[in-house]
């Protein structure tokens, strides 16, 4: 099939046009800036609204598939987010990376972490091994300090998960060196604890601060 | 072929990584800062975003019944939505809080998985009657013979206005003995005003740890029992070995860590450490920069070859300031699968500079492709053209 330049000259011209748009469309949706210009004298306004906004930078840990050791001594399965896997577990893979939460606006945040499944839900089992437990850490993310990310941190050690929201970080800071906080996981799995697909959600919400 | 070729490309190019997000435009703080009044009526405006689908909410308590949410899409992308405020004729004094917020509908796929929400807080403010003050004590952190600054913040949540307020600020040693009482300035302060006040102290001669301030107020002949506490620190030029390494793994290449604390109220510069280990290797760990009281980790790596099992003696020595401490501590070598040593991370490129690159390398490829499927124009062709442009056409012949 014979193209000829004329084709290939509004190709190239509507090729550009969808990039740059593309472009322009997600750097907008990135950054969601504002602006408007307003004044009779002309005089120019610009107004950059404040952003109330947060992300998971990482957003899932996946432990895959495995059991637990019915023959082993201790007869559960314990894995934590710094690539710890108990010599009980079975197959399952180890996650090195807790979950990271950014404040990508520019207004400090108060925020709030909550699970929709307490251990018990989430994991099952009896009390035997340890019994279920699902529990998280605040941590530093990076070479900042913790307390650079939040003045006043909750869970610096693992503690049990909550249904309820709980405070974690006041104020999370928005400034880019310090906007990083890491949500590190700590499970057990008694060999008690039913088969079947296990899943849990965790949810943070941040607003202002003040 | 090629031209389909040429449009995955571009598909693959334009296609998007998104990542789990969600933000919210909202009223200024002082708009939303409502003080109380019998059936007040308020009307906000928000803007949720970044997110595809969004799952708008209210959270109001007892504020509840009083709080409308106006969603036109719910469950959709980014929209604006509104809320319509009604309180009632009574409620009983104090702060309530109503927030308006989106939450993502769904998280990443995985064991766990996250999902985030944000929201706007909206203040409602019932006054006390009489006179009524909330307050709160902060407290600096100084070094050795430094000015301490003392603020109590102060809120009238009542509705009389206050004519003079004082306050009156204990102190107590790491040990809890009682150091000095200080007093702050007096003013005044109207119903609904914040406002603090101050007082200064300065640590002549007191050793450096952690103090205790305990801080209470007197208003206009009321002397509330309540107290407010505040600790501070008094800091010295010291750096503390928190600690280290323990074990390494025997003929490997090991990461040796060393965690260390400043004492110091401010930033000291070009921290670093050297490692005096058994095989008489001199290890020095990079320079770094500690901000006051930080924590931080200084580290090194350690070629073990030519060393048993065993225990040995390492010696630590942190360099600062023109000084430096040493530490002599046990460091245990130890049979086991070599380390898998991370180089570290050099540079970090912004999602925006990626996407401003490959527009202009695809907008560069595509003017590329153009010259290279071009067709060539033929001279003879050309001039074939020209002339047969000036003639008459067949039919008209």
């Amino acid at each position: 099939m014979e193209i000829s330049n004329k084709t290939l000259a509004l190709i190239l011209a509507v090729s550009i046009v969808v990039s740059l748009g593309g472009v322009l469309i997600s750097l907008n949706k990135i950054n969601e800036l504002t602006g408007f210009a307003t004044n009779v004298n002309g005089t120019t306004t610009l107004t950059l609204n404040e952003t109330v906004s947060l992300k998971w930078a990482l957003g899932s840990i996946d432990w895959v598939s495995g059991y637990v050791n019915a023959t082993a001594a201790d007869q559960n399965c314990t894995m934590n987010t710094s690539n710890y896997k108990s010599s009980g577990c079975v197959g399952f893979t180890a996650n090195s990376d807790g979950l990271v939460l950014e404040n990508d606006g520019n207004r400090n945040l108060t925020v709030t972490l909550q699970s929709n499944d307490t251990a018990a839900q989430f994991i099952g089992g009896g009390a035997d091994y340890g019994g279920p437990q699902f529990k998280w850490k605040i941590s530093v993310n990076g070479s900042e300090t913790l307390a650079q990310a939040c003045a006043n941190a909750n869970f610096s050690t693992f503690t049990d998960i909550t249904t309820t929201a709980s405070p974690v970080c006041i104020p999370f800071n928005y400034v880019d060196a310090y906007d990083t906080i890491k949500v590190d996981l700590h499970i057990n799995i008694p060999v008690s604890a039913p088969a079947g697909a296990k899943t849990a959600i965790l949810t943070a919400i941040g607003s202002s601060w003040p | 072929m090629r031209l389909l070729i040429f449009f995955l490309f571009i598909f693959f190019l334009l296609f998007p990584y998104t990542v789990v997000s969600i933000g919210i435009i909202e009223p200024s703080y002082e708009e939303r800062y409502i003080v109380f009044q019998p059936n007040i009526e308020r009307h906000y405006e928000f803007t949720i975003g970044k997110a595809e689908f969004i799952h708008s909410f209210k959270n109001a308590g007892v504020l509840d019944p009083y709080v409308t949410v106006n969603d036109p899409a719910q469950d959709s992308g980014p929209r604006p939505i509104s809320a319509d405020i009604k309180l009632p004729e009574k409620i009983d004094p104090g702060l309530y809080y109503i927030f308006i917020g989106g939450l993502e509908t769904s998280g990443e796929p995985g064991t766990v998985s996250a999902r985030a929400g944000i929201q706007s807080k909206i203040t409602v403010l019932s006054l006390y009657p009489g006179k009524y003050l909330e307050y709160s004590l902060t407290a600096n952190d100084v070094g050795v013979n430094e000015k301490i600054n003392f603020s109590m913040a102060l809120s009238n949540y009542g509705i009389e206005d206050i004519g003079a307020v004082k306050g009156i600020i204990d102190i107590y040693d790491p040990e809890n003995n009682f150091v000095q009482a200080i007093y702050t300035n007096t003013i005044s302060i109207k119903s609904v005003e914040n406002k603090a006040l101050i007082a200064e102290f300065y640590a002549l001669n007191l050793k450096p740890g952690i103090y205790k301030a305990v801080g209470r107020i007197e208003y206009d002949g009321i002397k509330p029992n309540s107290t407010r506490e505040s600790f501070f620190r008094i800091g010295s030029l010291n750096i503390i070995i928190n600690d280290y390494t323990r074990e390494v793994i025997v003929n490997a290449t090991n990461r040796f860590e060393i965690t260390i604390t400043s004492d110091w109220v401010g930033t000291i510069s070009g921290v670093y450490g050297r490692v005096y280990t058994p095989n008489q290797k001199t290890l020095k760990t990079p320079n770094l920069d500690m901000n006051k009281f930080q924590s931080a980790t200084l580290e090194t790596y350690w070629e073990t070859k030519g060393l048993e099992i065993g225990e040995y003696d390492v010696v630590i020595e942190i360099f600062y300031e023109k000084t430096s401490i040493k530490k002599t501590v046990k460091v245990n070598v130890i049979d086991g699968i070599p380390p898998i040593i991370e180089k570290p991370k050099t540079f970090e490129i912004k999602t925006t500079t990626i996407a401003i690159i490959a527009a202009v390398i695809l907008a560069l490829i595509n003017i590329g492709i153009f010259f290279y499927i071009k067709k060539p124009k033929n001279k003879n062709e050309e001039s074939n053209q020209n002339s047969t442009s000036i003639q008459p056409p067949k039919s008209l012949k």
